[in-house]
């Protein structure tokens, strides 16, 4: 809302600078946005809330400005007595179909207009508050009284109006030419007004081509209507058209408004057409301004301060609210609130007022009193554990696009109608919902390969599939994942089994995998508790190529389930007390055999003195011949009574021998 | 007895040997002579140990293990001596080998920050849906479907009953319907808009929100809360200030803003005491409790702290950008 100060300063006598004004507007609550200067003038660019409909017009501002500077407000210049000549020699019938469409109008017929040209100041006014003078002094001056007031409205050129004026609910398929020269076809549910003939307003958005006035007009029908606010914005959102009024009629406008609107108009009509008045003004009858109580502890137990009863009065009635006395109840105000305040209806409400007026910077601070609430094992933060994990590995973070377009869906193998998409984009590159972190990981990689040699990525966020777990949301789980450019897969398996066991999450199973994204025979799945936490492998080259990027290792793990099963408490295997015995066994297998195999086998020949098995060595080449490998497992023995000696361990050691040959290991 | 003169006999030719060494060459020698893991003089006797009947074993073993470390210990102290004086010299402007780092998103590193400060003043946190139904995202949150302040955060729709969440907001509800108050808890995640990108606009983004409900609850404590976060953060000398603002689920609404070193006003979050409404929509008795929420534009506290101007850095994945942090 642009606000000239010039044209404020003609409500309100007032000796303040314009930016001690803004300063004191902001504080207050109504934002100054900028503050330009325009020649010898100032304008103010505030922000209005949507609450505040009362602001979008100068007098509303002057308002509450005469309550922020304590200045009386001068409305002298604009209120006259309108006497109307030659009453009734217009016959004028409008008809409202349901009162809720329009529940508040006022309405007259103005006879022997004399068009002239748009005086210079008013074009000026209309130009410093963001319109501009249309070269029709009707309009020009409906739109002027709509800046000030607030309240739009609209002329008719009453000899374009044929018969009886009706306003009802648009149905679906209806047609209207606006003034703007569109053809617009019509949804159900926009009000509209029809003469005997035809669709002449699209109300409260704009009116219609065919009776619009123009340099001939010399007699007007004006309209000045309070709509249902709701069915205004639904129309303005279904035709795509906002306007200066639309904007307003969608707010909760003063429903009294358009009684002091149609005054002002018809004296402006009167000073600068000449104008007759050719009816009675037809106005809906004025409502009364609601009351509440107020009890004054409201004040102490939302806002936590303590302001004495009579500032409390004064603030109040600086903004136009009256508090009429109550002799028997001290502690309570019967507060009435102008009918241009419909916002405000509850102590919530006026303790508001109260509270911006007085200004949150002459509040005491205080701490919240109350007990820290418990939530029992709630405060571990396994995203910050998850990320901290990861980054400890040399991983770094990156944030990704959670909305994406089709093409990179296609490109990374993934099922499109697997994806969740937004009905209404703005544009395809954000359009579906992503359903893993690989699509920005990938491109992130890619990215940095131009810089970097080997950095690895990983993200953690929610991803997004079709598929509804529960009645009313479909599922989206957060997911970490991590890629690694080259052909890393043991690499990505050592991260993925550190990373769980970081978390306390140990026992896992690596199993083979299957999966769109990775190369066939080159992906595991991780399970534990029958539970499938994620995959990771290498990624298919199709994939990868699609993003410039040769090869690259992945891994994506469902982060709800890990943070179900991760641990706080750890089990921690105390310092041994007695010497361990290492013994190295080497074997040739088979390639087809699993080395994960042989290592079950010789867990289970052993007997608990075996603590460790592990693969130190995988060695292929001439020595061993073609089709096998060489395996060398560290065996790891250790007792927590004594000191291990040779007679304990000659007879495990024969026994996995003997299980091993059996199983045609071949013993180096 | 043999046996231990013989100990001491080894013991004397050891050290008279060891005397006479004048180089390290000749210690490994000697070294290898009575310690080395076959031959040793040493090491031999130790493993014919188990052979020795069992009541000379006990006399004889642990003055063979005490010779072991004697020998041990003085090889190791005559090694000293021969150690010389290096004449390289290391040219420092050599390149560093540098240690293999990862690193954590700024937005991650502000988030941490901020939930510290918070969790001293007892906040835990918790994040949920980022498909959200309209019925938690506006409804209940006094935002009907016409309402006009459904402008200022337009909305991507997957069905016309669900959205992608516009605002932080709407936890308030699903962790109040959750958890009886007291409740102080931060809502960090993705909210998103549909809105041109620029450099401060992208259709997704993060924010924070808090929430407090409790017996007692009020505006004073959100200002104190507020103030402290700010000096917390930004600095014990950072200036703010504070102003009456509008939200549908908050009555009142404020704003808050703080001065930037560029000597702006920069808007930083918007908070109020809860609307009584809400607490009722999510069954909580505003007679008996009152509450009071913030929420703030984490990137756009993440671009104050760094002085980057572009929202689009913190999505690019750019380690040109994310190796700084």
């Amino acid at each position: 809302m642009l606000v000239p100060f010039s044209w404020l300063k003609e409500f309100l006598k007032v000796n303040v600078n314009p930016q001690d004004l803004a300063e004191k507007l902001l504080l207050s609550g109504t934002k100054v946005e900028k503050l330009q200067k325009s020649g010898e003038d100032y304008i103010f660019d505030l922000e209005i809330t949507t609450n505040r409909g009362d602001l979008l017009g100068i007098l509303g501002v002057a308002r509450e400005v005469s309550a922020l500077l304590n200045a009386d407000l001068n409305l002298s210049s604009t209120v006259s007595l309108v006497r109307p000549k030659e009453a009734k020699t217009k016959p004028i019938n409008l008809i409202v179909s349901e009162k809720n469409l329009c529940p508040y109008f006022s309405l007259v017929v103005l006879d022997n207009l004399s068009l002239r040209e748009t005086p210079s100041f008013i074009v000026e006014r209309l130009e410093k508050s963001g319109m501009r003078g249309v070269g029709n002094i009707i309009v020009d001056l409906t739109n002027l009284v709509m800046i000030e007031t607030a309240q739009p409205s609209h002329a008719f050129d009453y000899g374009k109006v044929v018969g009886r004026m009706l306003l009802r609910l648009s149905k679906k398929g209806e047609m209207i030419q606006t003034i703007d020269g569109q053809k617009r076809e019509l949804a159900a549910g926009a009000i509209i007004i029809e003469d005997s003939e035809k669709i002449i307003d699209l109300a409260g958005l704009m009116g219609g081509k065919n009776s619009e006035v123009d340099q001939k007009t010399k007699t007007i029908i004006l309209h000045v209507p309070i709509y249902n606010s709701s069915l205004i914005r639904k129309a303005s959102l279904a035709l795509n058209l906002r306007t200066q009024a639309s904007s307003r009629f969608e707010k909760k406008l003063d429903p009294n408004g358009h009684i002091f609107a149609i005054k002002r108009l018809t004296k402006l009509f009167q000073e600068y057409c000449g104008a007759n008045v050719a009816t009675d003004i037809l106005s809906s009858k004025e409502i009364a301004a609601k009351e509440i109580s107020f009890p004054l502890n409201a004040i102490e137990e939302i806002l936590g301060i303590r302001i004495e009863e009579n500032k409390v009065v004064d603030i109040l009635s600086s903004l136009g609210f009256r508090i009429i006395p109550q002799p028997f109840e001290e502690k309570t105000l019967k507060v009435k609130i102008p009918t241009w305040r419909n916002d405000v209806k509850e102590k919530e409400d006026i303790c508001e007022e109260i509270g911006r007026i007085w200004g949150y910077r002459n509040f005491p601070l205080t701490l919240p009193q109350g007990e820290i609430p418990k939530y029992g094992g709630f405060f571990q933060d396994w995203e910050q554990k998850v990320k901290q994990t990861l980054a400890s590995f040399s991983f770094h973070e990156i944030q990704g696009y959670t909305l994406t377009k089709e093409d990179l869906i296609k490109k990374i193998n993934f099922s499109l109608n697997k994806t969740l998409r937004v009905i209404n984009p703005l544009s395809s590159d954000f359009e579906v919902l992503r359903p893993t972190l690989l699509i920005s990981l990938l491109i992130s990689l890619s990215l940095n390969l131009k810089n970097y040699v080997n950095e690895p990525l990983f993200e953690l966020g929610r991803v997004f599939t079709n598929e509804f777990k529960n009645q009313y949301l479909p599922y989206q789980p957060k997911k970490i994942a991590g890629i690694l450019p080259g052909n890393k897969f043991f690499e990505t398996k050592g991260v993925c089994l550190k990373f769980l066991e970081r978390l306390g999450i140990s026992f896992s199973q690596i199993l083979e995998g299957e999966h769109p994204f990775f190369e066939v025979g080159e992906v595991a799945k991780i399970v534990k508790d029958k539970q499938t936490l994620g995959y990771f492998g290498n990624l298919n080259r199709k994939v990868t190529f699609e993003f410039e990027v040769e090869e690259a290792s992945f891994f994506e793990l469902d982060f709800d389930l890990i943070e179900n099963l991760a641990k706080v408490n750890k089990e921690i295997e105390p310092l041994p007390a007695f010497p361990q015995i290492i013994e190295d066994i080497s074997i040739i297998v088979e390639e087809s055999k699993q080395v994960g195999k042989v290592l079950e086998l010789i867990k289970k020949s052993a007997n608990y003195l075996l603590r460790k098995v592990q693969v130190i060595d995988v060695y292929r080449g001439p020595q061993i011949g073609e089709g096998n490998k060489g395996v060398t497992i560290r065996l790891t023995f250790l007792s927590e009574k004594k000191t291990l000696t040779n007679s304990d361990i000659v007879p495990v050691r024969k026994l996995i021998i003997r299980n091993l040959e059996k199983d045609l290991v071949k013993i180096r | 007895m043999e046996a231990i003169n013989n100990l001491n006999e080894i013991k004397k030719r050891f050290f008279e040997a060891i005397r006479k060494t004048k180089s390290t060459d000749e210690l490994t020698n000697l070294k290898v002579l009575y310690l080395g893991r076959k031959r040793g003089i040493i090491t031999q006797l130790i493993s014919k140990l188990p052979t020795v009947p069992l009541k000379e074993r006990k006399k004889i073993a642990p003055v063979v293990q005490n010779l072991k470390r004697e020998i041990d210990l003085a090889l190791k102290r005559e090694s000293k001596k021969f150690v010389s004086v290096r004449t390289r010299k290391i040219d420092f402007s050599e390149p560093a080998i540098w240690p293999k780092v990862g690193t954590l998103h700024p937005t991650t590193l502000v988030l941490n920050e901020i939930k510290n400060i918070f969790h001293y003043l007892g906040f835990v946190w918790s994040d949920g849906p980022e498909i959200e139904q309209d019925l938690y995202n506006f409804q209940k949150l006094l935002i009907d479907k016409d309402h006009p302040a459904r402008d200022s955060q337009d909305t991507y729709y997957i069905t016309p009953d669900l959205l992608l969440r516009t605002h932080t907001s709407s936890m308030q509800i699903r962790f109040l319907e959750a958890h009886k108050p007291p409740v102080r808890v931060l809502f960090p995640g993705r909210v998103y808009r549909r809105d041109q990108i620029d450099s401060t606009h992208l259709p997704a983004f993060y924010q924070l929100e808090g929430l407090l409900v409790d017996k007692g609850a009020k505006m004073t404590d959100l200002l104190g809360v507020i103030d402290f976060f700010c000096k917390s953060f930004f600095g014990p000398k950072i200036k703010t200030r504070v102003y009456g603002h509008y939200f549908p689920y908050t009555e009142p609404s404020i704003e808050v803003e703080v001065l930037h070193k560029s000597g702006r006003w920069l808007e930083i979050l918007g908070a109020g005491c809860v609307h009584p409404q809400v607490l009722r929509n999510a069954k909580v008795d505003p007679k008996q409790f009152k509450g009071w929420a913030f929420g703030m534009g984490l990137d756009r506290i993440v671009m104050i702290k760094y002085g980057i101007s572009d929202i689009r850095a913190l999505y690019s994945g750019d380690l040109r950008l994310l190796n700084q942090f």
